[in-house]
């Protein structure tokens, strides 16, 4: 029995990671249609802030749910008012406009923190399972996946906000012609997407290493995964990390990591060939 | 934006651009007559960089030191720099620059044996003096280029052999970065264990982009091996260091590594790390005069707060003082000469001790010190003395056969 | 008047060129030489994705997996033949046909801008993965070791065609690399020219429209792609033959979106613009590692950052809007209308 416990938490895990480190992405992406390549170093700047927090003293908790989200939300805000609302519509602009954060993010953290940083140990202990121990942060991670969809879920679904954002997104004039600032909006979406992104980052720094370019492993994944559920944010974003992180997970237990990360791949290849709207353009529609 | 506005952008970034690239000619102007031009091409930035910053910093310490005290036959060194940005392009690119533009005499750098097979042909092909100061797989064989750090043969064994017999370990189980250095370390590490009574029973291959190992740390847990060795490499695969511990691990089967080092160990919080073992020529905590004085100059150099420094900058400082005396002995700068004087088997005292050019292998003699991670600082418990590159030597004989240039797949067993 | 126009300027593309590359090579110092040859064979590669992306409207993420696939079947086949023709003929036509191929999965499949990109980089990131897996000696084809992360070094350079001890020195692969690229460029001209470009560059326009035409514009693109893909391949043939070396690196996610950072500064829709993009940004990066001052990272983020706010169209389309304003000379008048009709449609996707 422990054997199938393990196996199940590992899967677990790595949907999990998939799950939280594509969430953001997919409300920039998927609400506001901006490739966001600086991603990555959101995620990096999440670690940092949680990293750099907990050091000074303050609770790891603390740091991790709040310093970390609002660090990055503020950075996301003023990238937002500073670069991306001067290109919305412009998909491959601010696709060059965020490689461009992304290179200056990664340089301004070198200088001031150099190429390596000491990180932070969650303090949680262990569990066992016959012959294996894992770490509980591990199921802490699976839990925070869960708990982060369910909140942009809940946000969007019964909020006046999520209701607000969706109609923008929809049809910004309309919205203005109702009295709603579509400008207000955008930036406030960009925000809680920068947010969620940092919150990902700052859960990821007890287990990685911290380091500028940290960000980077991350990207490719996160895209794959955003692209491969489709337009439906939360449904779309957790099916496709379910799938990818399933079919990634079982092919590394069974053969090696290696071909782990190429049938994660060939599996995203398939599906956007199979279905080329995404999971979410052919089942599950009416999610969210 | 008014078109007013775009143009005063568009002056300003030109303005800058324009400043920033002129900035460097200025640095490296062309040469005065009487100096010896010495290259340095490594990564500073990117991902590499938490290896190559304290390479180019060993190097220009130790041009720094030798101006200092005099230069070289009479003559300044003059250092020209390039970060390669861990791009490979850039590594090719800089490497021409050196060799055909800024027609330096010697080139120190390269880091992955990637960017070192990148340049290395193009000082072949140039007839440029290259030494390349970074721990690797072994069994390059090329006349140009003396290489001055440590070869799996030379540190492998010796941790094999250590860790083995403190913990009695039979059952090895290896895992490692998916690429040439990973691949041939495995091997050295399955001989080593053959060789001392016990056995490789699992080998895993990582490819540098994986940064979760928590299938590996199931598989290892099933396994119930008596020893972990480690070949892991680069920024991704430090999460591993990290995951291991969280697992509960870190107390119930002991680590060894062929490559945790400070820069590693730089990430990692200190209970996170207790007890890994792992060799290299040189730590910083070594204790010795010519160290206690090197590292006392260092500080003075940069400052308190840099990170320890591990035996990359130690090597690459002795590739300049090796060359140094290969030039003096010499008497002149000009290639072959060097290269003749080097193959003398000229030796320097580092900060690690005692370094001896190998004439046939173009490597180098040097000690093998083996410590263990007590509460975050490298704690050493043995050195063996005068570790020969014997892998590289089972393929590569210079001296019989100077006329070549190339990288050989040593075959273990 | 408009065809004077167009035609005037290709006349300056062409002794512009071809006197850079009967002349360079006698004044400028071999090192200069090199580096020019690395920018045009990027410029190649620029080229390539400037084609497919801005003429024919299909972003590829992933020109580099045609780059990298050229430049390895060269790099293959040349270590098993004693002669470099062959080896540049399959190093072209094995990426046309891959491109083909991949094309026939995702056009037929009617996959849509975004998804197509995340195809083409995923396909890009295996060729990644599995380059870099290929350090035992089993991954040897023929004479050709592959080499895993550290790649295949000493890669037998391009010779004259029947004559194998006539290799290339780095002055003719500067030559040959020029030529290429002029050829490519006129190339693709005439076939933006012909009917086929032009119903390549009204799917972009507008895709149903062209299919309610009868256009078979899986087929349009497929073909567009292929090209795109060979030209790519060209251009990786000649950065193996530049340094004698290639690495799975040419596959990784950071080349890939480096090439669209180029499109999109030199300005999407011409053809020489990519090529600006390529030689500019190439030339700026290399620049700023000669200096310690600051991060490299954090000076080249900057530089993009406002020159994305400030001239938003690219380099090449920005200058052509100025000249066309501020030098009444160069403007012949009609031309404005056709200018600013361009402008907006970019502004447009």
């Amino acid at each position: 029995m422990d054997i199938v416990g393990s196996v199940a938490v590992q899967i677990f895990y790595m949907i999990a990671i998939l799950a939280l480190v594509s969430s953001g992405l997919a409300i920039i992406f998927g609400m506001m249609r901006v490739i966001n390549l600086a991603h990555g170093e959101f995620l990096m700047l999440g670690a940092y802030a949680a990293v750099v927090a907990t050091k000074a003293g303050v609770n790891i908790w603390i740091s991790m749910f709040i310093i970390a989200p609002i660090f990055v939300g503020i950075v996301g805000v003023i990238v937002e008012r500073l670069v991306i609302r001067f290109l919305y519509g412009r998909m491959m602009d601010t696709l060059l406009a965020t490689w461009a954060l992304s290179l200056l993010f990664i340089g301004v953290m070198t200088t001031i923190f150099g190429n390596a940083t000491q990180s932070i140990t969650a303090p949680v202990g262990t569990f066992s399972m016959g012959d294996y121990s894992e770490s509980v942060y591990r199921l802490l991670i699976i839990a925070f996946a869960v708990v982060s969809m369910l909140g942009i879920y809940l946000v969007l679904r019964h909020t006046r906000l999520g209701l607000i954002a969706r109609g923008t997104m929809q049809n910004a004039d309309m919205a203005s012609a109702l009295g709603i600032s579509p400008q207000r909006v955008y930036t406030i979406t960009f925000g809680l997407g920068a947010a969620l992104t940092g919150f990902a980052g700052a859960v990821l720094a007890p287990v990685s290493g911290l380091l500028p370019t940290m960000g980077a492993t991350y990207i490719a994944k996160a895209f794959i995964t955003v692209i491969g559920g489709g337009q439906v944010i939360v449904t779309g974003t957790s099916s496709a990390a379910v799938l990818f992180g399933t079919v990634n997970q079982v092919t590394t237990i069974l053969t090696t990591p290696v071909i782990g990360t190429v049938a994660l791949f060939v599996a995203a290849l398939i599906l956007l060939r199979a279905l080329p709207q995404g999971i979410t353009g052919r089942f599950f529609r009416r999610g969210l | 934006m008014t078109s007013l506005s775009r143009r005063k952008f568009i002056r300003i970034a030109g303005a800058t651009g324009a400043t920033l690239v002129a900035a460097p000619a200025i640095i490296t102007r062309p040469a005065k007559a009487a100096t010896i031009r010495v290259g340095g091409l490594h990564d500073r930035t990117g991902a590499i960089g938490i290896y190559g910053n304290e390479m180019a910093d060993g190097l220009l310490f130790a041009v720094e030191e030798i101006n200092a005290n005099g230069g070289i036959l009479g003559q300044q060194v003059e250092l020209v720099e390039y970060d390669a940005q861990s791009t490979m392009q850039n590594y090719a690119q800089y490497a021409q620059r050196l060799a055909v533009q800024d027609k330096v005499d010697v080139i120190f750098g390269g880091i992955t044996s990637a960017s070192r097979e990148t340049i290395r042909p193009i000082f072949d092909r140039f007839r440029k003096l290259y030494f390349y100061s970074t721990f690797y797989e072994g069994g390059v064989c090329d006349w140009t280029e003396f290489t001055n750090a440590e070869t799996p043969a030379q540190i492998n064994g010796p941790l094999l052999k250590y860790a083995m017999e403190k913990h009695g370990a039979k059952k090895i189980y290896t895992i490692a970065a998916d690429y040439i250095y990973g691949q041939i370390t495995a091997d050295w590490i399955k001989k080593y264990a053959r060789d001392f009574g016990g056995d490789v029973i699992a080998e895993e291959f990582f490819p540098l982009d994986i940064g979760d190992f928590a299938s590996t740390i199931a598989k290892i847990q099933s396994a119930k091996p008596d020893l972990i060795v480690s070949a892991l490499v680069g920024g991704n695969h430090i999460n591993f260091y990290r995951q291991w511990p969280a697992a509960g691990m870190l107390d119930k089967i002991p680590l060894a590594s062929t490559v945790y080092g400070p820069w590693e160990n730089a990430f990692v919080p200190p209970e996170e790390s207790e007890g890994i073992m792992c060799c290299y020529h040189y730590f910083a905590s070594i204790d010795s005069p010519e160290n206690k004085a090197f590292q006392k100059n260092w500080t003075a150099k940069f400052g308190g707060d840099y990170n320890e420094i591990g035996t990359l900058a130690v090597c690459t400082y002795n590739s300049v003082n090796l060359y140094k005396k290969g030039v003096e002995q010499a008497g002149t700068v000009d290639r072959m000469p060097v290269i003749e004087a080097l193959e003398t088997g000229i030796s320097v005292n580092g900060p690690g001790g005692k370094v001896t050019i190998d004439p046939p292998t173009h490597h180098t003699i040097m000690s093998a010190t083996i410590a263990e991670l007590r509460g975050g600082k490298f704690d050493i418990v043995k050195v063996e003395k005068d570790r020969t590159p014997d892998d590289t030597a089972m393929v590569c004989d210079l001296v019989a056969n100077p006329d070549q240039a190339k990288m050989y797949r040593i075959e273990v067993d | 008047m408009k065809l004077s126009w167009n035609l005037g300027g290709l006349l300056s593309v062409a002794v512009i060129g071809v006197t850079c590359l009967l002349v360079l090579p006698l004044v400028v110092d071999i090192f200069v030489l090199l580096q020019l040859t690395l920018y045009l064979a990027f410029g190649i590669l620029a080229l390539s994705l400037g084609f497919v992306w801005g003429q024919g409207g299909i972003f590829s993420f992933g020109q580099t997996a045609f780059f990298g696939l050229g430049g390895y079947t060269y790099a293959v086949v040349a270590f098993n033949m004693s002669e470099s023709t062959l080896p540049l003929i399959a190093g072209m036509l094995v990426p046309v046909a891959f491109a083909f191929l991949l094309g026939y999965f995702m056009f037929y499949g009617r996959i849509s801008t975004i998804y197509l990109a995340v195809m083409t980089l995923t396909v890009t990131l295996i060729f990644y993965t599995f380059m870099g897996h290929t350090a035992g000696y089993e991954y040897s084809i023929g004479r050709a070791h592959l080499g895993g992360f550290n790649g295949m070094p000493s890669i037998p350079p391009i010779n004259l065609p029947g004559y194998p001890e006539r290799m290339a020195f780095p002055e003719d692969n500067f030559v040959i690399t020029g030529a290429a690229l002029l050829l490519i460029y006129f190339g693709l001209r005439a076939l933006l020219a012909s009917r086929f470009g032009r119903v390549v560059v009204a799917i972009r326009e507008n895709e149903s429209r062209a299919e309610m035409l009868g256009y078979d514009i899986r087929l349009y693109k497929m073909v567009t792609f292929g090209i795109g893909g060979g030209i790519a391949g060209v251009s990786g043939i000649l950065f193996a033959n530049w340094n004698a070396y290639i690495s799975p690196t040419v596959f990784e996610l950071a080349l890939s979106a480096q090439i669209i950072i180029w499109v999109v500064v030199g300005g999407r829709g011409t053809l020489i613009g990519p090529v600006l993009g390529a030689i500019g940004l190439g030339y700026l990066s290399i620049e700023l590692g000669t200096q310690r001052t600051v991060d490299v990272n954090l000076v080249l983020g900057a530089i993009l950052l406002i020159f994305v706010l400030a001239v938003p169209q690219g380099l090449l389309p920005t200058a052509r809007f100025l000249a066309l304003r501020y030098l009444p000379w160069a403007r012949p008048p009609e031309d404005l209308v056709t200018v600013a009709h361009a402008r907006e449609s970019a502004n447009n996707d």
